[in-house]
């Protein structure tokens, strides 16, 4: 999980943040002291709250004895969970960014070159331009359109060319299933029934999971840059006409971070 | 794993990932156990002393040192 910068920005939306585990105050303050964090790090060296939690990982052995399920609660004022996110493969991790570019509408960054197509102009962001192997993060395409145009969403049915976003899925990530914006309904020419349309600027959102962190270095440079290719294809039309689709190719730039392999000093390490 | 990942769309993923999480701890809607522990400044922290005005992420971590 990502520990650092989001933070400030899930105090903004009015939420506070706490982290918990099992180390000793003295491992949390090496730790929040060497990362920069400001936020509480709560120390549970008995594991109660973990265990009141219900999400002691029972497995977990040896010095490991005592670890949580890694995941998050979001609570409201009054103290209730309003959702939780937990992945089933510890390999795997939801990502805070990807969370408020869900749920709470945070704007992806710009995440690779704007494409100026034919009346189109679309950009590649993404919930996070840093990345670690595992991580689960969202892809955006932003769509742009010439003035008085409109493309047909998806559900537009088959007399229609909707947009369609493909990326392919290799050794290195996969990806979720393309969410759309909500479109518009519109009364196209002949059809009795109103068609599903974008005007304007629209968004197409998808998750992006990453393999584990050696396959994805993989495909990076010595940077730790790499590249996720895709399509969109599109067509759009004005009240009179239809254009052509059009197919163009879009490229997200993302780096990998390292793992900080850095730990607290040997006499602060439990036993 | 390597066919669920590999084959079954989101949809299936997020929901089997839901309810792996719906396994774990207190339900959404329900209230949360009690926190009160010491934080990395030796000071006393409570739910009530780390809520912002909507509430608060909880987060729990496997550990900061390894």
């Amino acid at each position: 999980m990502e520990l650092g910068e989001w933070s400030e920005d899930v105090k903004k939306r009015g939420y506070g943040v706490v982290a918990i585990s099992y180390d000793t105050p003295a491992t949390l303050k090496n730790f929040a002291d060497r990362k920069k964090i400001s936020y509480p790090l709560l120390s549970d060296p008995d594991s109660k709250i973990i265990k009141s939690f219900g999400i002691l990982n029972e497995k977990a052995k040896d010095f490991a004895a005592g670890v949580p399920h890694p995941g998050m609660f979001v609570v409201n004022a009054a103290g209730k969970v309003e959702a939780k996110y937990f992945e089933e493969d510890y390999r795997e991790r939801f990502t805070i960014s990807a969370l408020l570019t869900n749920r709470f509408g945070k704007p992806a960054q710009i995440a690779g070159e704007q494409v100026v197509a034919k009346r189109a102009r679309i950009t590649p962001s993404a919930s996070a331009t840093t990345v670690r192997g595992g991580e689960h993060i969202v892809l955006t395409l932003n769509v742009d359109l010439s003035p008085g145009l409109h493309a047909y969403a998806a559900g537009a049915g088959e007399d229609y060319i909707s947009v369609d976003w493909k990326g392919e899925t290799n050794d290195a990530y996969r990806f979720g299933d393309v969410e759309a914006g909500k479109p518009k309904l519109l009364k196209v020419g002949g059809d009795p029934q109103p068609v599903p349309v974008y005007e304007g600027k629209f968004t197409l959102k998808r998750e992006l999971i990453l393999s584990a962190q050696a396959k994805v270095q993989k495909l990076a440079d010595a940077e730790g840059k790499f590249r996720i290719p895709a399509t969109f294809k599109y067509q759009t039309c004005s009240d009179r006409l239809c254009y052509p689709p059009e197919t163009v190719t879009v490229e997200w730039v993302l780096r990998l971070d390292g793992h900080d392999g850095t730990r607290v000093p040997a006499e602060l390490r439990r036993k | 794993m390597m066919i669920r990942s590999a084959l079954l769309p989101l949809m299936a993923t997020a929901l089997m990932g839901q309810n792996f999480a719906d396994k774990l701890g207190p339900a959404v809607g329900t209230s949360i156990p009690s926190i009160e522990a010491t934080d990395q400044n030796g000071k006393t922290q409570s739910f009530a002393s780390v809520r912002g005005p909507k509430g608060a992420f909880v987060l729990f971590i496997r550990s900061a040192d390894w």
